[in-house]
Protein backbone atom coordinates (compact mmCIF):
# COMPACT_ATOMS: atom_id res chain seq x y z
CA UNK A 1 0.00 0.00 0.00
CA UNK A 2 1.13 3.47 -0.92
CA UNK A 3 2.10 5.30 2.37
CA UNK A 4 2.10 8.71 1.32
CA UNK A 5 -1.52 8.57 0.40
CA UNK A 6 -2.44 6.78 3.81
CA UNK A 7 -4.79 9.54 5.10
CA UNK A 8 -6.63 8.09 8.09
CA UNK A 9 -5.63 5.73 10.26
CA UNK A 10 -7.13 3.95 13.11
CA UNK A 11 -4.49 1.94 15.66
CA UNK A 12 -5.27 -0.53 18.47
CA UNK A 13 -8.51 1.07 18.95
CA UNK A 14 -10.44 -0.06 22.03
CA UNK A 15 -13.53 1.01 23.67
CA UNK A 16 -15.72 -0.67 26.41
CA UNK A 17 -18.76 0.08 28.16
CA UNK A 18 -18.76 -0.55 31.58
CA UNK A 19 -17.14 -4.46 31.63
CA UNK A 20 -18.47 -4.63 28.44
CA UNK A 21 -15.36 -4.39 25.81
CA UNK A 22 -17.19 -3.48 22.21
CA UNK A 23 -13.91 -3.18 20.87
CA UNK A 24 -11.01 -5.09 20.89
CA UNK A 25 -8.03 -3.24 19.70
CA UNK A 26 -9.22 -2.51 15.86
CA UNK A 27 -6.62 -1.26 13.13
CA UNK A 28 -8.09 0.36 9.97
CA UNK A 29 -6.47 2.02 7.27
CA UNK A 30 -7.82 4.68 5.06
CA UNK A 31 -6.40 6.21 1.41
CA UNK A 32 -7.00 9.45 -0.08
CA UNK A 33 -10.33 8.45 -2.19
CA UNK A 34 -10.77 5.50 -0.56
CA UNK A 35 -14.59 4.20 0.05
CA UNK A 36 -14.27 2.31 2.72
CA UNK A 37 -17.37 0.11 3.52
CA UNK A 38 -17.46 -1.77 6.78
CA UNK A 39 -20.06 -4.87 7.02
CA UNK A 40 -20.33 -7.05 10.05
CA UNK A 41 -23.05 -8.77 12.29
CA UNK A 42 -25.65 -6.42 14.53
CA UNK A 43 -23.56 -5.52 17.51
CA UNK A 44 -19.81 -6.06 16.54
CA UNK A 45 -19.26 -2.64 17.09
CA UNK A 46 -19.46 -1.17 13.95
CA UNK A 47 -20.99 2.00 15.22
CA UNK A 48 -18.81 2.45 17.72
CA UNK A 49 -16.17 2.00 16.20
CA UNK A 50 -16.98 4.87 13.35
CA UNK A 51 -18.33 7.24 16.62
CA UNK A 52 -14.73 6.41 17.91
CA UNK A 53 -13.40 7.75 14.20
CA UNK A 54 -15.11 11.00 14.73
CA UNK A 55 -14.26 11.16 18.38
CA UNK A 56 -17.63 11.32 19.15
CA UNK A 57 -16.81 8.43 21.95
CA UNK A 58 -13.82 8.81 23.15
CA UNK A 59 -11.49 5.47 22.38
CA UNK A 60 -10.19 3.97 25.87
CA UNK A 61 -6.90 3.32 23.76
CA UNK A 62 -5.37 3.30 20.76
CA UNK A 63 -4.16 6.06 18.41
CA UNK A 64 -6.34 7.87 15.26
CA UNK A 65 -4.15 10.23 12.86
CA UNK A 66 -5.48 11.71 10.20
CA UNK A 67 -2.57 13.67 7.95
CA UNK A 68 -0.27 14.76 10.36
CA UNK A 69 -2.58 15.19 13.36
CA UNK A 70 -2.56 12.09 15.85
CA UNK A 71 -4.73 12.01 18.72
CA UNK A 72 -5.68 9.53 21.63
CA UNK A 73 -7.23 9.39 24.81
CA UNK A 74 -5.08 11.50 26.60
CA UNK A 75 -5.12 14.63 23.88
CA UNK A 76 -6.56 18.13 24.32
CA UNK A 77 -10.08 19.46 23.88
CA UNK A 78 -8.23 22.16 21.24
CA UNK A 79 -6.90 19.02 19.54
CA UNK A 80 -9.95 16.68 19.43
CA UNK A 81 -11.76 19.87 18.11
CA UNK A 82 -9.53 20.06 15.37
CA UNK A 83 -9.82 16.26 14.44
CA UNK A 84 -13.31 16.21 14.85
CA UNK A 85 -13.23 19.32 11.79
CA UNK A 86 -10.73 16.60 9.65
CA UNK A 87 -13.94 14.42 9.90
CA UNK A 88 -17.89 15.03 9.21
CA UNK A 89 -20.60 11.89 10.11
CA UNK A 90 -23.75 11.22 8.47
CA UNK A 91 -26.15 10.07 11.03
CA UNK A 92 -28.55 7.01 10.74
CA UNK A 93 -31.40 8.95 12.26
CA UNK A 94 -29.88 12.51 10.33
CA UNK A 95 -29.31 14.29 13.46
CA UNK A 96 -30.83 17.43 11.75
CA UNK A 97 -31.06 20.37 13.78
CA UNK A 98 -35.18 20.83 14.07
CA UNK A 99 -35.51 24.08 14.48
CA UNK A 100 -33.35 24.97 11.35
CA UNK A 101 -33.91 24.83 7.86
CA UNK A 102 -32.63 22.74 5.54
CA UNK A 103 -30.01 25.81 4.10
CA UNK A 104 -29.45 26.69 7.74
CA UNK A 105 -28.83 23.19 8.92
CA UNK A 106 -25.72 23.04 5.97
CA UNK A 107 -24.64 26.70 7.08
CA UNK A 108 -24.40 26.50 10.09
CA UNK A 109 -20.83 24.23 10.49
CA UNK A 110 -19.45 26.83 7.56
CA UNK A 111 -20.63 30.23 9.81
CA UNK A 112 -19.81 28.88 12.98
CA UNK A 113 -16.94 26.26 12.73
CA UNK A 114 -15.12 27.78 9.29
CA UNK A 115 -16.37 31.14 9.97
CA UNK A 116 -17.08 31.81 6.65
CA UNK A 117 -19.50 35.39 6.00
CA UNK A 118 -23.01 34.62 5.40
CA UNK A 119 -23.34 34.74 1.86
CA UNK A 120 -20.25 32.65 1.30
CA UNK A 121 -22.02 30.10 3.41
CA UNK A 122 -25.14 30.62 1.87
CA UNK A 123 -23.84 30.32 -1.27
CA UNK A 124 -22.09 27.12 -0.98
CA UNK A 125 -24.95 25.71 1.15
CA UNK A 126 -27.41 26.02 -1.91
CA UNK A 127 -24.49 24.47 -3.56
CA UNK A 128 -24.22 21.18 -2.74
CA UNK A 129 -27.94 21.28 -1.23
CA UNK A 130 -28.00 21.35 -5.32
CA UNK A 131 -25.75 18.60 -5.22
CA UNK A 132 -28.30 16.26 -3.31
CA UNK A 133 -30.93 17.31 -5.72
CA UNK A 134 -33.44 19.81 -3.10
CA UNK A 135 -32.87 23.24 -5.20
CA UNK A 136 -36.23 23.30 -3.98
CA UNK A 137 -35.91 22.65 -0.58
CA UNK A 138 -33.90 25.56 0.70
CA UNK A 139 -36.47 26.77 3.47
CA UNK A 140 -37.95 23.29 4.68
CA UNK A 141 -37.33 22.67 8.14
CA UNK A 142 -36.84 18.90 8.67
CA UNK A 143 -40.19 18.11 9.95
CA UNK A 144 -41.87 18.91 6.42
CA UNK A 145 -38.99 16.57 4.72
CA UNK A 146 -38.99 13.35 4.17
CA UNK A 147 -36.26 10.66 5.39
CA UNK A 148 -35.00 10.66 2.17
CA UNK A 149 -35.13 14.80 2.22
CA UNK A 150 -34.11 14.80 5.43
CA UNK A 151 -30.74 12.22 5.16
CA UNK A 152 -29.64 14.34 2.12
CA UNK A 153 -29.55 17.41 3.93
CA UNK A 154 -27.49 15.16 6.37
CA UNK A 155 -25.19 14.59 3.01
CA UNK A 156 -24.85 18.07 2.27
CA UNK A 157 -24.07 19.43 5.68
CA UNK A 158 -21.29 17.11 6.00
CA UNK A 159 -20.25 17.52 2.16
CA UNK A 160 -20.34 20.92 2.61
CA UNK A 161 -17.55 21.29 5.17
CA UNK A 162 -15.06 19.77 2.67
CA UNK A 163 -13.67 17.38 5.34
CA UNK A 164 -11.12 14.65 4.82
CA UNK A 165 -13.08 11.58 5.20
CA UNK A 166 -16.87 11.13 5.52
CA UNK A 167 -18.26 8.69 7.87
CA UNK A 168 -21.82 7.23 7.40
CA UNK A 169 -23.70 5.18 9.72
CA UNK A 170 -26.37 3.23 7.64
CA UNK A 171 -27.07 6.25 6.10
CA UNK A 172 -30.31 4.38 4.61
CA UNK A 173 -31.64 2.11 7.38
CA UNK A 174 -33.74 4.18 9.01
CA UNK A 175 -35.83 4.90 5.27
CA UNK A 176 -38.70 3.47 3.72
CA UNK A 177 -37.36 0.91 1.18
CA UNK A 178 -38.73 3.36 -1.64
CA UNK A 179 -36.78 6.31 -0.55
CA UNK A 180 -33.16 4.21 -0.23
CA UNK A 181 -32.66 4.52 -4.11
CA UNK A 182 -32.29 8.21 -4.09
CA UNK A 183 -29.71 8.61 -0.80
CA UNK A 184 -27.89 5.75 -2.45
CA UNK A 185 -27.69 7.03 -5.60
CA UNK A 186 -26.29 10.57 -4.02
CA UNK A 187 -23.68 8.74 -1.83
CA UNK A 188 -22.08 6.76 -5.29
CA UNK A 189 -21.76 10.27 -7.13
CA UNK A 190 -20.12 11.53 -4.01
CA UNK A 191 -18.18 8.43 -4.46
CA UNK A 192 -17.10 9.37 -7.97
CA UNK A 193 -15.43 12.47 -7.37
CA UNK A 194 -13.43 11.16 -5.16
CA UNK A 195 -14.75 11.99 -1.95
CA UNK A 196 -13.18 9.54 0.90
CA UNK A 197 -15.88 7.82 2.92
CA UNK A 198 -16.05 5.54 5.43
CA UNK A 199 -19.38 3.49 5.55
CA UNK A 200 -21.52 1.44 7.21
CA UNK A 201 -24.15 -0.36 5.31
CA UNK A 202 -25.88 -3.37 5.03
CA UNK A 203 -26.72 -2.46 1.28
CA UNK A 204 -24.42 -5.39 0.11
CA UNK A 205 -25.22 -4.50 -3.90
CA UNK A 206 -23.75 -0.86 -3.14
CA UNK A 207 -21.04 -1.98 -1.06
CA UNK A 208 -20.22 -3.96 -4.33
CA UNK A 209 -20.53 -1.32 -6.54
CA UNK A 210 -18.63 1.17 -4.87
CA UNK A 211 -16.49 0.34 -1.82
CA UNK A 212 -12.15 0.18 -2.92
CA UNK A 213 -11.56 -1.79 0.79
CA UNK A 214 -14.40 -3.76 2.74
CA UNK A 215 -13.89 -4.36 6.35
CA UNK A 216 -15.71 -7.64 8.22
CA UNK A 217 -16.01 -6.67 11.71
CA UNK A 218 -17.43 -9.47 14.24
CA UNK A 219 -17.11 -9.03 18.04
CA UNK A 220 -15.83 -6.08 18.40
CA UNK A 221 -12.49 -6.89 15.73
CA UNK A 222 -11.75 -6.76 12.42
CA UNK A 223 -12.13 -10.49 11.16
CA UNK A 224 -10.92 -9.92 7.53
CA UNK A 225 -10.46 -7.07 4.97
CA UNK A 226 -9.84 -7.04 1.08
CA UNK A 227 -11.42 -5.86 -2.06
CA UNK A 228 -14.82 -6.58 -2.83
CA UNK A 229 -14.41 -9.30 -4.63
CA UNK A 230 -11.91 -11.16 -2.26
CA UNK A 231 -14.37 -10.46 0.19
CA UNK A 232 -17.76 -11.36 -1.75
CA UNK A 233 -16.25 -14.31 -3.85
CA UNK A 234 -13.14 -15.43 -1.73
CA UNK A 235 -13.42 -15.27 1.93
CA UNK A 236 -10.54 -16.65 3.93
CA UNK A 237 -12.10 -16.15 7.11
CA UNK A 238 -15.36 -18.60 8.71
CA UNK A 239 -16.68 -15.68 10.06
CA UNK A 240 -16.78 -13.86 7.02
CA UNK A 241 -18.59 -16.45 5.08
CA UNK A 242 -21.68 -16.95 8.16
CA UNK A 243 -21.92 -13.52 8.05
CA UNK A 244 -22.47 -13.14 4.08
CA UNK A 245 -24.80 -15.87 4.27
CA UNK A 246 -26.81 -14.78 6.40
CA UNK A 247 -27.13 -11.31 4.24
CA UNK A 248 -27.16 -12.68 0.52
CA UNK A 249 -29.47 -15.36 0.86
CA UNK A 250 -27.98 -17.09 -2.57
CA UNK A 251 -24.18 -16.58 -1.08
CA UNK A 252 -23.63 -20.43 -1.25
CA UNK A 253 -23.62 -19.87 -5.04
CA UNK A 254 -21.66 -16.99 -5.31
CA UNK A 255 -18.92 -19.49 -4.36
CA UNK B 1 -66.74 46.22 60.29
CA UNK B 2 -64.08 48.86 59.65
CA UNK B 3 -64.56 50.73 56.53
CA UNK B 4 -62.63 50.10 53.88
CA UNK B 5 -59.86 53.41 53.18
CA UNK B 6 -59.30 53.56 49.95
CA UNK B 7 -57.73 56.61 50.40
CA UNK B 8 -55.03 54.93 52.55
CA UNK B 9 -54.83 52.13 49.81
CA UNK B 10 -53.80 54.42 47.22
CA UNK B 11 -51.06 55.92 49.17
CA UNK B 12 -49.28 52.69 49.90
CA UNK B 13 -49.59 51.76 46.44
CA UNK B 14 -48.10 54.86 45.61
CA UNK B 15 -45.33 53.87 47.81
CA UNK B 16 -45.06 50.18 46.41
CA UNK B 17 -44.22 51.29 43.16
CA UNK B 18 -41.31 53.70 44.50
CA UNK B 19 -40.29 49.98 46.18
CA UNK B 20 -41.06 47.73 42.72
CA UNK B 21 -37.48 48.62 41.85
CA UNK B 22 -35.38 47.01 44.75
CA UNK B 23 -38.22 43.99 43.97
CA UNK B 24 -37.33 43.90 40.32
CA UNK B 25 -33.75 44.38 41.34
CA UNK B 26 -34.09 40.96 43.83
CA UNK B 27 -35.97 39.23 41.13
CA UNK B 28 -33.97 39.51 37.98
CA UNK B 29 -30.76 39.25 39.79
CA UNK B 30 -32.13 36.39 41.48
CA UNK B 31 -33.39 34.63 38.33
CA UNK B 32 -30.48 35.47 36.16
CA UNK B 33 -28.00 34.19 38.73
CA UNK B 34 -30.59 30.98 38.92
CA UNK B 35 -30.06 30.69 35.50
CA UNK B 36 -26.41 30.20 35.40
CA UNK B 37 -26.50 27.89 38.29
CA UNK B 38 -29.26 26.39 36.86
CA UNK B 39 -27.48 25.53 33.11
CA UNK B 40 -24.42 24.32 34.83
CA UNK B 41 -26.26 21.64 37.84
CA UNK B 42 -28.40 20.65 34.34
CA UNK B 43 -25.37 20.35 32.17
CA UNK B 44 -23.29 17.95 34.78
CA UNK B 45 -26.40 16.00 35.38
CA UNK B 46 -26.80 15.56 31.71
CA UNK B 47 -23.21 14.69 31.15
CA UNK B 48 -23.44 12.43 34.20
CA UNK B 49 -19.81 14.24 35.67
CA UNK B 50 -18.96 11.87 38.53
CA UNK B 51 -19.10 12.93 41.79
CA UNK B 52 -20.49 16.47 41.15
CA UNK B 53 -23.87 14.73 39.53
CA UNK B 54 -24.21 13.44 42.92
CA UNK B 55 -23.71 16.67 44.97
CA UNK B 56 -25.84 18.32 42.68
CA UNK B 57 -28.84 15.91 43.21
CA UNK B 58 -28.76 16.29 46.73
CA UNK B 59 -28.82 20.30 46.56
CA UNK B 60 -31.38 19.95 43.74
CA UNK B 61 -33.36 17.65 46.43
CA UNK B 62 -32.76 19.44 49.12
CA UNK B 63 -33.91 22.47 47.23
CA UNK B 64 -36.89 21.64 46.55
CA UNK B 65 -37.66 19.86 49.62
CA UNK B 66 -37.82 22.69 51.74
CA UNK B 67 -39.34 26.02 52.23
CA UNK B 68 -37.79 29.17 50.46
CA UNK B 69 -38.40 30.56 54.29
CA UNK B 70 -36.00 27.84 55.24
CA UNK B 71 -33.46 28.84 52.46
CA UNK B 72 -33.57 32.73 53.51
CA UNK B 73 -33.15 32.20 56.82
CA UNK B 74 -29.97 29.62 56.23
CA UNK B 75 -28.31 32.19 53.94
CA UNK B 76 -28.98 35.20 56.12
CA UNK B 77 -28.31 33.73 59.56
CA UNK B 78 -26.21 30.66 59.19
CA UNK B 79 -24.05 30.99 56.56
CA UNK B 80 -22.18 34.26 57.65
CA UNK B 81 -21.55 32.67 60.48
CA UNK B 82 -19.86 30.29 59.92
CA UNK B 83 -18.11 32.26 57.31
CA UNK B 84 -17.01 34.66 59.79
CA UNK B 85 -16.08 32.01 62.23
CA UNK B 86 -13.74 31.13 59.35
CA UNK B 87 -12.66 34.51 58.63
CA UNK B 88 -11.94 35.99 61.73
CA UNK B 89 -8.99 32.66 62.41
CA UNK B 90 -7.21 34.49 58.93
CA UNK B 91 -6.22 38.49 58.90
CA UNK B 92 -8.48 38.91 56.40
CA UNK B 93 -10.25 42.31 56.99
CA UNK B 94 -13.51 41.10 55.13
CA UNK B 95 -16.86 40.44 57.28
CA UNK B 96 -19.83 38.96 56.48
CA UNK B 97 -22.01 42.17 57.74
CA UNK B 98 -20.58 44.25 55.21
CA UNK B 99 -22.54 42.36 52.85
CA UNK B 100 -25.77 44.33 51.92
CA UNK B 101 -29.16 42.65 53.34
CA UNK B 102 -30.31 42.52 49.62
CA UNK B 103 -27.12 40.71 48.24
CA UNK B 104 -27.91 37.92 50.98
CA UNK B 105 -31.78 37.91 50.04
CA UNK B 106 -30.91 37.81 46.16
CA UNK B 107 -28.26 34.73 46.77
CA UNK B 108 -31.38 33.46 48.81
CA UNK B 109 -33.77 33.46 46.23
CA UNK B 110 -31.26 32.54 43.00
CA UNK B 111 -30.03 29.22 44.88
CA UNK B 112 -33.81 28.83 45.64
CA UNK B 113 -34.60 29.50 41.76
CA UNK B 114 -31.92 27.27 40.42
CA UNK B 115 -32.88 23.66 41.49
CA UNK B 116 -36.14 24.53 39.41
CA UNK B 117 -34.93 25.75 36.69
CA UNK B 118 -32.17 23.01 36.47
CA UNK B 119 -35.16 20.85 36.39
CA UNK B 120 -36.51 22.69 33.61
CA UNK B 121 -33.43 22.98 31.56
CA UNK B 122 -32.74 18.99 32.23
CA UNK B 123 -36.03 18.27 30.51
CA UNK B 124 -35.81 20.72 27.63
CA UNK B 125 -31.90 18.99 26.92
CA UNK B 126 -33.55 15.29 27.13
CA UNK B 127 -36.53 16.22 24.82
CA UNK B 128 -33.39 18.26 23.04
CA UNK B 129 -32.07 14.23 22.50
CA UNK B 130 -28.55 13.61 22.00
CA UNK B 131 -29.06 13.34 18.48
CA UNK B 132 -28.77 17.46 17.77
CA UNK B 133 -25.86 17.92 19.74
CA UNK B 134 -24.07 15.02 18.29
CA UNK B 135 -24.45 16.57 14.90
CA UNK B 136 -23.03 19.86 16.32
CA UNK B 137 -19.77 18.05 17.87
CA UNK B 138 -19.46 16.31 14.60
CA UNK B 139 -19.25 19.38 12.45
CA UNK B 140 -16.48 20.46 14.87
CA UNK B 141 -18.08 23.10 17.10
CA UNK B 142 -16.45 23.54 20.54
CA UNK B 143 -18.55 23.07 23.82
CA UNK B 144 -18.84 26.56 24.11
CA UNK B 145 -20.17 26.58 20.58
CA UNK B 146 -22.91 23.88 21.21
CA UNK B 147 -24.11 25.81 24.45
CA UNK B 148 -24.58 29.33 22.69
CA UNK B 149 -25.45 27.65 19.36
CA UNK B 150 -27.48 24.38 19.97
CA UNK B 151 -28.36 24.67 23.56
CA UNK B 152 -29.64 27.85 24.44
CA UNK B 153 -31.84 28.34 21.37
CA UNK B 154 -33.08 25.31 21.35
CA UNK B 155 -33.53 24.33 25.12
CA UNK B 156 -33.99 27.77 26.31
CA UNK B 157 -36.64 28.71 23.55
CA UNK B 158 -38.42 25.71 24.22
CA UNK B 159 -38.48 26.23 27.72
CA UNK B 160 -39.67 29.93 27.88
CA UNK B 161 -43.36 29.71 29.01
CA UNK B 162 -41.97 27.21 32.11
CA UNK B 163 -38.92 30.36 32.22
CA UNK B 164 -41.56 32.60 32.74
CA UNK B 165 -44.10 30.54 35.39
CA UNK B 166 -40.76 30.28 37.83
CA UNK B 167 -39.66 34.06 37.34
CA UNK B 168 -43.12 34.93 38.59
CA UNK B 169 -42.67 32.53 41.71
CA UNK B 170 -39.41 34.55 42.18
CA UNK B 171 -41.18 37.58 42.10
CA UNK B 172 -43.31 36.77 44.81
CA UNK B 173 -41.20 35.17 46.68
CA UNK B 174 -38.95 38.29 47.30
CA UNK B 175 -41.43 38.92 49.34
CA UNK B 176 -40.01 37.19 51.89
CA UNK B 177 -37.50 39.83 51.99
CA UNK B 178 -39.27 41.69 54.63
CA UNK B 179 -38.51 39.10 57.07
CA UNK B 180 -35.13 40.46 57.25
CA UNK B 181 -36.45 44.33 57.39
CA UNK B 182 -35.80 45.01 53.33
CA UNK B 183 -37.96 47.59 52.32
CA UNK B 184 -38.58 45.84 48.95
CA UNK B 185 -43.09 46.10 48.02
CA UNK B 186 -44.02 44.01 51.22
CA UNK B 187 -41.67 45.76 53.54
CA UNK B 188 -42.80 49.00 52.61
CA UNK B 189 -46.57 48.28 52.86
CA UNK B 190 -45.92 46.49 55.91
CA UNK B 191 -44.38 49.18 57.48
CA UNK B 192 -47.02 51.96 56.78
CA UNK B 193 -49.51 49.20 58.08
CA UNK B 194 -48.08 49.15 61.24
CA UNK B 195 -48.61 52.90 61.88
CA UNK B 196 -52.22 52.84 61.44
CA UNK B 197 -53.34 48.90 61.63
CA UNK B 198 -54.62 49.35 58.14
CA UNK B 199 -53.29 45.98 57.20
CA UNK B 200 -55.86 44.80 54.94
CA UNK B 201 -55.45 47.84 52.93
CA UNK B 202 -52.18 47.83 52.92
CA UNK B 203 -52.36 43.73 51.76
CA UNK B 204 -54.49 44.78 48.96
CA UNK B 205 -52.43 47.39 47.61
CA UNK B 206 -49.42 44.79 47.50
CA UNK B 207 -51.71 42.82 45.73
CA UNK B 208 -52.21 45.34 42.87
CA UNK B 209 -48.78 46.26 42.75
CA UNK B 210 -47.89 42.14 42.52
CA UNK B 211 -50.45 41.40 40.10
CA UNK B 212 -49.58 44.10 37.63
CA UNK B 213 -46.08 43.08 37.85
CA UNK B 214 -47.12 39.61 37.15
CA UNK B 215 -49.03 40.51 33.70
CA UNK B 216 -46.11 42.62 32.29
CA UNK B 217 -44.02 39.52 32.63
CA UNK B 218 -46.71 37.56 31.10
CA UNK B 219 -47.10 39.74 28.45
CA UNK B 220 -43.40 40.12 27.95
CA UNK B 221 -43.42 36.30 27.39
CA UNK B 222 -46.23 36.64 24.91
CA UNK B 223 -43.72 38.90 22.85
CA UNK B 224 -40.98 36.69 23.51
CA UNK B 225 -43.03 33.30 21.91
CA UNK B 226 -44.25 34.95 18.96
CA UNK B 227 -41.16 36.32 18.14
CA UNK B 228 -39.76 32.49 18.27
CA UNK B 229 -42.52 31.22 16.50
CA UNK B 230 -42.34 33.25 13.78
CA UNK B 231 -38.40 32.16 13.79
CA UNK B 232 -39.90 28.33 13.74
CA UNK B 233 -39.65 27.11 17.02
CA UNK B 234 -42.57 25.30 17.91
CA UNK B 235 -43.40 25.51 21.34
CA UNK B 236 -46.31 23.94 22.23
CA UNK B 237 -45.25 20.57 20.81
CA UNK B 238 -42.29 20.03 23.51
CA UNK B 239 -44.58 21.25 26.36
N1 LIG C 1 -23.34 4.08 24.89
C1 LIG C 1 -23.36 2.75 25.11
N2 LIG C 1 -23.44 2.26 26.35
C2 LIG C 1 -23.46 0.95 26.58
N3 LIG C 1 -23.38 0.00 25.62
C3 LIG C 1 -23.29 0.42 24.35
C4 LIG C 1 -23.28 1.82 24.02
N4 LIG C 1 -23.17 1.93 22.68
C5 LIG C 1 -23.13 0.67 22.20
N5 LIG C 1 -23.19 -0.24 23.19
C6 LIG C 1 -23.15 -1.71 23.02
O1 LIG C 1 -22.07 -1.99 22.21
C7 LIG C 1 -22.36 -3.09 21.37
C8 LIG C 1 -21.97 -2.76 19.95
O2 LIG C 1 -22.78 -1.71 19.52
P1 LIG C 1 -22.66 -1.04 18.09
O3 LIG C 1 -23.78 -0.10 18.00
O4 LIG C 1 -21.29 -0.52 17.90
O5 LIG C 1 -22.89 -2.28 17.12
P2 LIG C 1 -23.15 -2.28 15.57
O6 LIG C 1 -22.15 -3.16 14.98
O7 LIG C 1 -23.24 -0.89 15.07
O8 LIG C 1 -24.58 -2.97 15.49
P3 LIG C 1 -25.82 -2.67 14.53
O9 LIG C 1 -25.56 -3.37 13.24
O10 LIG C 1 -26.97 -3.29 15.27
O11 LIG C 1 -25.95 -1.20 14.40
C9 LIG C 1 -23.82 -3.41 21.54
O12 LIG C 1 -23.91 -4.57 22.35
C10 LIG C 1 -24.36 -2.23 22.29
O13 LIG C 1 -25.36 -2.61 23.19
MG1 LIG D 1 -24.82 0.33 14.34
Amino acid sequence: MDQAQSMLQAEGIKKSFGSNQILRGVDLEVNKGDVVVILGPSGAGKTTLLRCLNFLEKPDDGKLRIDDLIVDARSSKREIVEYRRKTAMVFQQYNLFKNKTALQNVMEGLVQVQRKQKDEAEMIAKEYLDKVGLHNKYDAYPASLSGGQQQRVGIARALALKPEVILFDEPTSALDPELVGEVLSVMRSIAEIGITMVVVTHEIQFAMDIATKVVVMADGEVVEQGNAKDIFQNAKEERTRQFLKKIIPEYSYVI
Amino acid sequence: MMKFNIEFCLKVIEKCISAVPLTLYLTLWAFIFGMILALIIALVRYKNVPILRKVFQLYVSFIRGTPVMLQLYIVYYMIPIAIDSVLIRTNIAFRTNQIEIKVLVLIALALNVSAYLSEIIRGGLISLGKGEIEAAYSVGMTDSMVIRRIIIPHVFVLCIPNFSANLISVLQASSLAYFVSLREVTGTAKIMASSNWKYFEAFVATGVVYWVLTVMIELITYLIEEMAKRRGYNLRKQY
